[in-house]
């Protein structure tokens, strides 16, 4: 699993210089990494250094189970918090600031969740929304990208 | 304080009846209450105003929690209370509103709704030695588990000769106290006249043995005339609708304006908790809320209906 984290890190970081358009809002991003029981998504945030606070749905294979979502916010920059739950096969994340910092622009780490699966179908990104504490309202433009590293 | 009402002249209710309008005010006022004819509203020594400490016309400054945008409604004590005679010989009134239960002992008559004849067709008395409401028609009927120093909404569905729809919510609960259609019948004949809102005197049947710590706090009256009126979504701080991370910031922007001494209150409802203030906890608050949405099979069922 170690390996898979570190493959999984040092890929996106690789190919961020490439691979990350600047987006409007912000990007985030999952890889998945690991096949057969043993799965890890890896969560990163690609900011336009104007978000305080976003939020999604991961949608893991339906059949996936012994979610562990314990560093699902392990990555985090100290200036920001945020809640993981887990239903079924669906894992909520939202994450945000007390003092609306902004998230620095570049690529930020989140966290991972790990799970077990016979699936190795990819997880599914959904209800990608983010916000500026500068405006304190939403930001548009908000993407969305999943990756099987497996495949690279 | 917002209040949002129908207008009840002639023209108005044949609108009203294609359109369903009701009238909108400003916050941080009484305008709405009395306009139109009738008696004058009965601000008396209600006073409103929001978290900024502004209140106008009370002789110092002082803050009064508030449910949506910037105002709520203090009575502080027996006899403090607003009045609207402009409804006239409503058969249907379906009435929304927010009370923060600001009572140390004793309990207070939050709301009433009087027939042609002066009598409370409909009643809210809020009891905080017992921990409930008391909602009146012909019947009565205890809601329990109601905390103080927290908001609810009241939410009654009224007709005349007819089972009355009631509804209450709040103190940060995304389930309701009660369900609807609770065993209070209306009378056969009864109309609504006149509405009351604050800590109510006069006539029979009030309670008068409430104990102000602060008073009683209202805020975002509705009545409509054909439709239930609408809930107000609990921490939907931007008042998009929705509750977001947008909520989030804006909550936070609203804490940092307050702890600099810089007002920037939010427009929705940003007291996710439902505890009289806006703090850090909100935002844990709202946090929990967007989490419950997309567990949800239905996205609205906790940030409101």
């Amino acid at each position: 699993m170690n390996n898979s984290l570190k493959i999984l890190a040092s890929t996106l970081l690789l190919a961020a210089p490439l691979a990350f358009a600047a987006p409007e809002g912000g990007t985030v991003h999952v890889s998945k990494a690991g096949k057969g029981a043993n799965q890890v998504v890896g969560v990163d945030f690609e900011s336009n250094g104007d978000v305080s606070a976003f939020q999604f749905l991961l949608t893991l294979p339906e059949d996936a189970k012994n979610i562990n979502l314990s560093k699902c916010l392990d990555a985090l920059p100290k200036t920001h918090t945020g809640m993981c739950q887990a239903r079924d096969n669906r894992v909520a994340v939202v994450i945000y600031s007390f003092q609306n910092d902004a998230i620095p622009s570049g690529l930020q780490s989140v966290g991972k969740v790990t799970f077990q699966s016979t699936s190795n179908r990819k997880p599914e990104l959904s209800e990608v929304s983010a916000a500026s504490g500068r405006t304190g309202s939403a930001v548009g433009g908000m993407k969305s990208e999943v990756t099987d590293i497996n495949e690279k | 304080m917002n209040v949002n009402r129908k207008v009840f002249s002639a023209l108005a209710l044949g609108l009203a009846g294609v359109l369903g309008l009701s009238g909108n005010a400003s916050a941080c006022t009484f305008d709405k209450w009395g306009v139109g004819g009738g008696n004058p509203a009965l601000p008396g020594t209600v006073v409103t105003g929001g978290a900024d400490k502004l209140v106008a016309g009370s002789p110092k400054p002082e803050s009064v929690t508030r449910y949506q945008n910037k105002c709520g409604a203090l009575s502080k004590q027996l006899g403090n209370f607003v009045q609207d005679s402009n409804p006239g010989n409503e058969q249907t009134y379906h009435v929304v509103f927010y009370v923060y239960t600001g009572l140390s002992a004793g309990g207070a008559t939050v709301f009433r709704a009087l027939n042609g004849g002066g009598t409370a067709a409909i009643q809210v008395d809020y009891d905080s030695n017992n921990s409930k409401f008391v909602i009146k028609a012909l019947g009565s009927t205890d809601v329990t588990g109601v905390q103080k120093n927290k908001w609810y909404m009241v939410r009654l569905d009224w007709a005349k000769n007819a089972t009355m729809g009631i509804q209450v919510q709040g103190a940060g609960s995304s389930t309701k106290l009660s369900t609807n259609n609770l065993s209070v019948t209306t009378g056969a004949t009864d109309t609504i006249e006149t509405a009351q809102l604050g800590w109510i005197n006069g006539g029979a049947g009030f309670v008068a043995s409430g104990t102000g710590a602060p008073g009683i706090v209202t805020d975002a009256f509705n009545s409509q005339r054909q439709n239930q009126a609408p809930r107000l979504k609990r921490g939907d701080a931007d008042n998009t609708n929705k509750c977001d991370s947008a909520d989030i910031t804006r909550m936070a922007q609203e804490i940092i304006g307050s702890l600099l001494n810089q007002p920037n209150f939010s427009p929705g409802q940003p007291d996710c908790d439902e505890d009289g203030q806006v703090n850090s906890n909100d935002i844990t608050c709202i946090a929990g809320v967007i989490i419950g949405d997309l567990l949800s099979n239905n996205p609205k069922t906790i940030c409101g209906d």
